[in-house]
Formats: structure tokens, C-alpha cells, sequence
């Protein structure tokens, strides 16, 4: 997992529960990079995994609820880091269309070590967009949160449902109807 | 404490942080170095590589222009005007000039000026244009102003977009051999010159000979009518056969140059080979009856039918091969055996087989023999005489007909000369046919003694020749000198026949035949003429015929071929007697339509193909002469209707068709009488016309049988 997951991660916990509990997360937990990750580094996803159990212990909040405003949150940094990707689209289905089709083809380039998430889509209609989340880290809480930034950055508002095609949210199918106001 | 702790933990994991990231980052740099190594490799390897094959191609370019300048190729490319771009050196060495010289020149003005081949050079530019290639052949000028020839292979010069930009010609130096060609073509017709020439020569040569000869064995003839002693006659036995031996000779030249021009017939007839065998043993009996040898002759009697083939040739073969024979032989035998070899189908393979026991040819001499002007041995020639003709001929005339011939021989033994030849076979049993009716020239003589002849001759051997002949028929006669007395002669005398030689003086033969039969008040307009023509030349029938006679006979001739030409020309023979009369008896209403070759087989010695032709034309012409006929008959333009029947009047001769012929003179006299209101005249018309109609169908079955 690139290593701006984990710093951003870090500095939204900074940000909620202070430093301490970054500390506390790299201390009270075995972690093979010490806690120490740099953007441009390339870490364990599992590293992850045990960083948001145990904020999920040690603030009694949801895995689901953290990841989802880690997705939030995250859609920030990557508007700051990335304007060129929000440019090729002026609304939210061409953008959510343009993930798969055009930012994960450049991220890939300039990180061809990245372990991407995949996303197929689909209109059905004018104002319905069917997106399927596949990915084996099983984050589709984390996509959530992206989703909804996402319209909220273009102006728009959407329903959006979520079924779990397979148990354990490794295939999720998200159906997003905009609302036209 | 807690709270310095987590910040001196913080600053750590930040430091450490950035070490992490520096190191990644120095590692990033380093490949990033590391790859632009690699492409500023690979930038020169490929520089290095677009190096060595611009090297290469400039290398290969040159070395096919080194094989071409060395191969004496002129290399010129010029542009799309005709400047000239770049001349290379075998080039500039070819024109006699330097490159600089050419470069920047008008490759026309300076190398082709004068026009000639400008056609040709805007056409090659067109097609250079069209980025096609092209061969041609001009001649250049030099720089010293000389010609030359060469063959230029041009081929467009194309740049990178595809666009002609101009031509690279290569050019080859043909001088040699155009030079070699105009000699060529010039030997060619000097060639064809030198032997028109000597066809002409010899032509000549035989008209020259013939006439004394005419006159020797005219007057040979003569003396044999005369009462000789034993002694005498003798002698003039001799005398003929030496004219005999020289007409002979004269014969096998004129065989030989028309066997060379491949201008010899043979003729299909059927006959009888056991009569021409008894033909040949008595004529040899009689030349060798000084010596002691007799003269053998066999035939297969399964040779039981007419042979078909051309007699003339094969008694020319076998009276060739027994004379020498009878030559070389000075007792014993000498004959002719023929066998049936193989019969396939109508074909019969017959072998002649000439036999002597004579002198014999060495083996060495065998293939010799043959050769033109060639005799087993100089001393032959000198005991024997001959001219070493005989032989090549008849192995020419063998091998034409697609026969063999070989010879066998044991010195002082004897010869055996074995001729192969196919013939066809008739199907008709071959009978012996009565001879020619002695009995009817005695009748003819009788008849003649009441005939008045005009002959017209002015050489005076010939005058002795046939005025002698005609004093022992005792026939009455007069005698003009040349074409102009005859004709005085005409006016005032009625004549039943003329014999008109061909060459005179003042007026010859075809001028005054045709002042009397285009003389509407010659009391003779209408009287049989017989040429007598020294030339065998076609040409010289022809024009006799044209001009109006009846028939022709070549001197010299015997008075029995005299006799038999009269009689056939007054039409003193029976009807059955005439030679191959062809009749068609549409209906019993109708006139039988009488058509003949035989004057064109006579006149063209059997020529299929002039008979053909003249037929053809004759089909082919007439329906346009008898239109323009009708039509100036209906707009009574009496000399155009003369002139065509006029025209029309030899051709009918010429087929044989009397009726027509006479017809057609008719008209002419109606016309010259200024008879127009006469009946006959448009009676003679239309009568000719369905004549020329009925004939034409006939005339192609002819024309298939020939």
C-alpha cells in the first residue's frame, strides 16, 4: 500500500485524537516499518489493517465508520495533490467513469507497484450510474466516502445503495441515482 | 514526561522518515540516471547503426554504379527539363566531353540537337513523368561533332514524397552495331540484286542460246527430211544429239537456279511408269548402240496402276542417271529396275534402281558426287566432259519431293544409284495407251495444203526453219519480216492462220496482234494466232495471250509439235482429243459453258499458284467489269463498253472459255463498226454475263482440284 495512505491516515488521526494516539497506534502495535512511512514509500497493507483495528478499539468507533471518513478525508488530499484528474470531468459520473478508464491507467505509470481497486461502470439510464467495487482489501467503506466527496465537489446530489455481491465486501455494487434538483 | 517522549519519538520517526525517503529518493535518482544511460545508449547504438547503413547503402549504390560505369554504361541524370544534373565519367568519356562540361546543360540541346529525335525524347519524357521506365535508341552528338548510336535504358528518379523529380538514363554505345546492321541490310540488297541479277542473267542467257539453238535443231530436223547417205545421217545423228546435250545443259542451269530459288513445281498427274521405262530403254538403246551394251528395264508388277506424281521430274531423274550410266559404261549392261519399296495406304514407296558395270565411283567419291560442279575425279572431266550438274540436281529434285537417294559402287564393277520417291497410287489399271494417232497428221497435212498461213519472222535461220517445214506440208504461206509487213500483209489477204514470232523489229509480235485484232476492217481480225516465243518466260506467254493469240509454242520446237499446235489452234482435232475439257451441261436449254486450264497449265509450266491467282482475280475482278459493262451500255458510252470488254476478252482466254472469248471480240467489233443499234451487241453482253456467272461455281471446284 502507498505510503500516502498511511501518512494521510496518521495526520487525520493527528488531527482528531492528536498526536498521542499516533503514538499510541505505532507503540502499542507490532508494526514491520516501526510507523514510519514516508509518501513516496511502499508499506504492508496488513500494517493498515491492524492501524485502523486498534483506532477502532481505542475510540470504540466502527471499522466501517472509520474507513468511510478515512475515505472522506482522503478525498481532500488527493484534490490538493492531483487537480489535473478533477479537470477531465465537470460532473460526477464522467468523473467516477474516469477512474478506472484514466486515473488508475496514470497512477499505474507512475507507480507500477500500486495494488489498485477495481471499478466497472455501468449507466442505466439517464440519472443511474451502477459502480462495482472489487478489490481483495475489502474497503468499500472507504470508496463510499470518496463517492460522496465527490459529488459534493462537483455540486451534485445522488442516493447511493450498496449491495454486498459477495460476503465478505470484496465485490460490492454501488447504485447511484443522482438527484436532479 | 509522557508528552517530551512522544514529541522526541515523533522528531525520531520523522527523521527516520526522511531518511527513508531521501534514501528512496536517491534510489530513484540513480535509476533515473540509470535509465538515461541506457537511452543515451541506445541513442548511439542507433545513430551508429543509421552510420553504417547509410555507409553501406552509399557503398552498394556506388558499387552497382562502378559495375555500370565499368561495364561501359553511361550514367546522365538529368531533370524533369532536361538539364542535366550529374554526368558520370563513363558518360562524359562516351559524348567526348568532361561532366563539368555537361553538368548544368540542356541534356537535349547539347547531346540531341538538330530535332530528329525530339518526338521520341518528349515521349520518353512523358512517360518519366508518369514515373515510368523506358528503352529507346537515339544517336548523340559529340563534342567533336561526331554521331553516335546508343541504346538508353531510362528510369524515373523518384525523391522521398513520391515525386518524380527527374531521370537517370543509362547509356550502352550500339554504334558498332548499328553500323554492323546498315552494312548488313546494305549486303542484304546488294545480295538480293546480285541474284535478281544473275536470275536475270540466266533468264537471258537461255533466250540467247535457245534462238540458235533453235535454229541448230530446227535445221537438224530438216535434214533428216532430206535424202541423206548413211554417212549423213550419221553425222547428223551426232549433230542432234550434241544440240540435244547443250539444250540439256542449258535446261539443268535454269533447273538449278530455279531449285535454288526455290521456285520449282511439281506437278500431279497420273501416268504410266512402265510406259515411261520403255520410253527411256528405247532412247538409250539408241545412244548406246556404238557399243556393246544393252539396256535393261524391270518393274515390279505389283505396280499394276497408274502412279500419280510429276513424270517430267522423275524422267528428268532417270534419264539423268542412265545418261550417266550409259557415259561411264563401255560394255555390258546398264537399266533401270523398279520395285514397289512399301504401299501405305494410296501412297506408293517405289525404288528406282539405275544399275551399270562401268568405270565404277571410288568410295571416297560417293558423297562427292553429288556436290555442285563436282566429278569423282578431275580426269572424268576431262575423258567424259560434263558439267558435274546432273547429279545435284537430281538429288535436289529427289529430296524435294521428299525422296532419297544413295549411291553404291565397286570400281571398274559397276554403280547402283538407288532412288526412293512416294507417288500416289490412281487406283486405275495402268494400259498401254495408243500413241499419238500418226494417222491424224497425215489427215492434218492434207488438210493443210488447202490452208493459207501467214508466218511473220524475222530472224532468217528461223524463216529457213519454218518455211522449209511448211514447203514439205506443202502448204501455201507468205512471209512478213516484222510486225508492220504482217499487218500490210492482213489488209489485203485472207489468211487462215499466222504464225507470229514474239521479238521483231519496227513492230513486234504483241503490238501487231493486237493492231489486227482491234481492226474492224482487217479481213483478218478474227484468224488464229500462234506465237513463237524463244523466251520459256511466263511473262512472254502472258502478254502473247493478252494481246489476242490463240496459243504460243517455244522455240525451238519439232514440226510435229508445230503440226499438233495447228491442229489443235484450227480445231481440226475431234472434240475427245482436246486435253482435260471441263464442260458443264446445266440443262439441255442451256449452252454447255466450256472452261479450261490448260493454256494457264501450259502458260505457267503447271504453276498451281498462278492458276490459283489468276482464277481468284478473275472471280474476284470480273462481276465489277461486267457492271460497269451493263452500266455503259445502258448510258451508251460505247469506249468504256470496248474497254472492259476488251479487258475482259483475255481472261476469258485465259480460262479456256472460246465461247465468251469470241463473244467478248464481237463486241469490240460491233462497237468499232459504230454498230450500237445491233441487237447481237446486247445479246453479247448478257450472254457473257451468265456465262462469267455459271463459270464462277466451277471455277472453285477447279481451283480445289488443282
Amino acid at each position: 500500500m502507498k505510503g500516502v495512505v498511511f501518512t494521510e491516515f496518521f495526520e487525520m488521526v493527528e488531527q482528531t485524537h492528536g498526536y498521542d494516539m499516533v503514538d499510541n497506534l505505532i507503540m502499542d502495535n507490532e508494526l514491520p516499518s516501526g510507523g514510519i512511512y514516508t509518501t513516496i514509500g511502499t508499506y504492508d497493507h496488513t500494517e493498515m489493517v491492524t492501524l485502523i483495528s486498534d483506532l477502532s478499539k481505542k475510540t470504540d468507533t466502527s471499522v466501517p465508520c472509520l474507513l468511510h471518513s478515512f475515505g472522506k478525508y482522503l478525498f481532500g488530499t488527493f484534490k490538493k495533490g492531483y487537480p489535473m484528474f478533477f479537470e477531465i470531468a465537470d460532473n460526477a459520473f464522467d468523473f467516477l467513469e474516469s477512474i478506472e478508464k484514466y486515473i488508475h491507467v496514470e497512477v499505474k505509470k507512475l507507480y507500477p507497484d500500486a495494488e489498485l481497486p477495481n471499478f466497472t461502470t455501468k449507466r442505466v439510464g439517464n440519472d443511474t450510474l451502477e459502480m462495482i467495487y472489487h478489490s481483495d482489501r475489502s474497503m468499500s467503506d472507504f470508496a463510499l466516502g470518496l463517492i460522496e466527496k465527490t459529488f459534493e465537489h462537483y455540486g451534485e446530489k445522488a442516493t447511493i445503495g450498496r449491495n454486498f455481491l459477495i460476503e465478505n465486501g470484496s465485490k460490492v455494487q454501488f447504485v447511484i441515482k443522482k438527484i436532479v434538483v | 514526561m509522557n508528552e517530551i517522549n512522544v514529541l522526541k519519538r515523533r522528531i525520531l520517526r520523522e527523521r527516520m522518515a526522511r531518511k527513508e525517503a531521501e534514501a528512496i529518493l536517491e534510489q530513484k535518482a540513480l535509476e533515473l540516471y540509470e535509465a538515461n544511460e541506457g537511452l543515451r545508449q541506445l541513442n548511439e547504438n542507433l545513430e551508429q547503426k543509421v552510420a553504417k547503413r547509410t555507409q553501406e547503402l552509399k557503398r552498394s549504390e556506388e558499387k552497382y554504379r562502378g559495375i555500370i560505369e565499368g561495364m561501359e554504361l553511361g550514367l546522365l541524370e538529368t531533370d524533369l527539363e532536361h538539364n542535366i544534373v550529374r554526368a558520370y565519367d563513363w558518360f562524359a568519356d562516351m559524348t567526348g566531353y568532361k561532366p563539368d562540361e555537361l553538368e548544368g546543360k540542356n541534356a537535349r540541346s547539347i547531346l540531341t540537337p538538330g530535332g530528329n529525335f525530339d518526338d521520341l525524347l518528349r515521349k520518353q519524357g512523358e512517360e518519366r513523368e508518369r514515373g515510368q521506365a523506358g528503352v529507346y535508341e537515339v544517336q548523340l552528338r559529340k563534342k567533336d561533332g561526331s554521331l553516335i548510336w546508343v541504346l538508353i535504358s531510362g528510369a524515373p528518379i523518384v525523391d522521398t514524397d513520391g515525386k518524380t523529380t527527374g531521370s537517370l538514363g543509362i547509356h550502352y554505345d550500339i554504334t558498332a552495331r548499328k553500323t554492323l546492321e546498315q552494312e548488313l541490310a546494305k549486303a542484304k540488297i546488294t545480295a538480293e540484286h546480285a541474284q535478281k541479277a544473275e536470275r536475270q542473267f540466266l533468264a537471258n542467257m537461255s533466250h540467247e542460246i535457245r534462238t540458235p539453238m533453235n535454229a541448230v535443231i530446227g535445221m537438224t530436223h530438216l535434214l533428216y527430211e532430206t535424202s541423206l547417205s548413211d554417212t549423213q545421217k550419221e553425222y547428223i545423228d551426232a549433230l542432234r544429239f550434241s544440240a540435244d546435250s547443250l539444250m540439256g545443259l542449258i535446261n539443268n542451269i535454269l533447273d538449278l537456279s530455279k531449285i535454288e530459288a526455290g521456285e520449282l513445281d511439281f506437278e500431279e498427274r497420273s501416268f504410266n511408269l512402265e510406259q515411261m521405262l520403255k520410253g527411256l530403254q528405247r532412247t538409250f538403246q539408241f545412244k548406246v548402240k556404238e557399243k556393246p551394251v544393252s539396256v535393261d528395264m524391270a518393274i515390279d508388277e505389283r505396280i499394276s496402276n497408274l502412279i500419280i506424281g510429276d513424270p517430267t521430274r522423275l524422267n528428268q531423274v532417270l534419264t539423268n542417271l542412265l545418261g550417266n550410266a550409259s557415259k561411264f559404261t563401255h560394255h555390258g549392261t546398264i537399266g533401270v529396275k523398279a520395285f514397289l519399296k512399301e504401299e501405305k495406304a494410296d501412297k506408293y514407296w517405289l525404288e528406282f534402281q539405275v544399275h551399270d558395270t562401268g568405270i565404277g565411283i571410288p568410295e571416297d567419291k560417293l558423297e562427292v558426287i553429288f556436290e555442285n560442279f563436282k566429278q569423282a575425279d578431275i580426269k572424268v572431266t576431262r575423258k567424259y566432259g560434263g558439267t558435274g550438274l546432273g547429279l545435284t540436281i537430281v538429288k535436289e529434285l529427289v529430296e524435294i519431293q521428299g525422296g532419297s537417294i544413295i549411291a553404291e559402287s565397286s570400281p571398274s564393277k559397276g554403280s547402283i544409284f538407288k532412288v526412293v520417291l512416294p507417288f500416289g497410287n490412281s487406283g486405275i489399271k495402268a494400259k498401254e495407251r495408243p500413241r499419238a494417232n500418226e494417222k491424224n497428221h497425215l489427215q492434218l497435212k492434207e488438210y493443210l495444203k488447202e490452208q493459207y498461213i501467214l508466218v511473220v519472222e524475222d530472224n532468217d535461220m528461223n524463216q529457213k526453219l519454218i518455211t522449209k517445214i511448211l514447203d514439205i506440208w506443202e502448204c501455201n504461206f507468205d512471209l512478213a519480216m516484222d510486225g508492220k509487213e504482217a499487218i500490210d500483209f492482213t489488209r489485203t489477204h485472207k489468211y487462215d492462220l499466222i504464225l507470229m514470232d514474239i521479238h521483231m523489229p519496227e513492230m513486234d509480235g504483241v503490238a501487231a496482234t493486237e493492231t489486227i485484232r482491234t481492226s474492224k476492217d482487217n479481213l483478218n481480225q478474227n484468224v488464229p494466232i500462234i506465237a513463237m516465243t524463244a523466251a520459256a518466260l511466263l511473262d512472254e506467254k502472258n502478254r502473247a495471250l493478252a494481246a489476242g493469240m490463240n496459243d504460243y509454242l517455244t522455240k525451238p520446237f519439232s514440226p510435229d509439235l508445230l503440226l499438233d499446235k495447228i491442229g489443235k489452234t484450227v480445231g481440226f482435232y475431234p472434240k475427245e482429243m482436246m486435253k482435260k475439257p471441263v464442260g458443264q451441261q446445266s440443262n439441255n436449254n442451256e449452252p454447255s459453258l466450256i472452261i479450261s486450264f490448260d493454256y494457264l497449265y501450259e502458260f505457267s509450266n503447271g504453276d498451281r499458284l498462278f492458276i490459283k491467282d489468276i482464277v481468284e482475280t478473275f472471280i474476284k475482278e470480273s462481276p465489277k467489269a461486267f457492271e460497269e459493262l451493263h452500266y455503259a451500255y445502258k448510258k451508251k458510252n460505247w469506249e468504256v463498253v470496248y474497254k472492259r470488254a476488251h479487258s475482259l476478252k483475255p481472261n476469258f482466254m485465259m480460262l479456256g472459255m472460246k465461247a465468251q472469248q469470241e463473244a467478248a471480240a464481237q463486241i469490240e467489233r460491233l462497237i468499232k463498226k459504230e454498230a450500237y443499234q445491233d441487237d447481237n451487241l446486247f445479246h453479247l453482253i448478257k450472254e457473257l454475263e451468265t456465262a462469267a456467272q455459271q463459270s464462277y461455281p466451277i471455277l472453285q471446284q477447279k481451283l480445289t482440284e488443282i
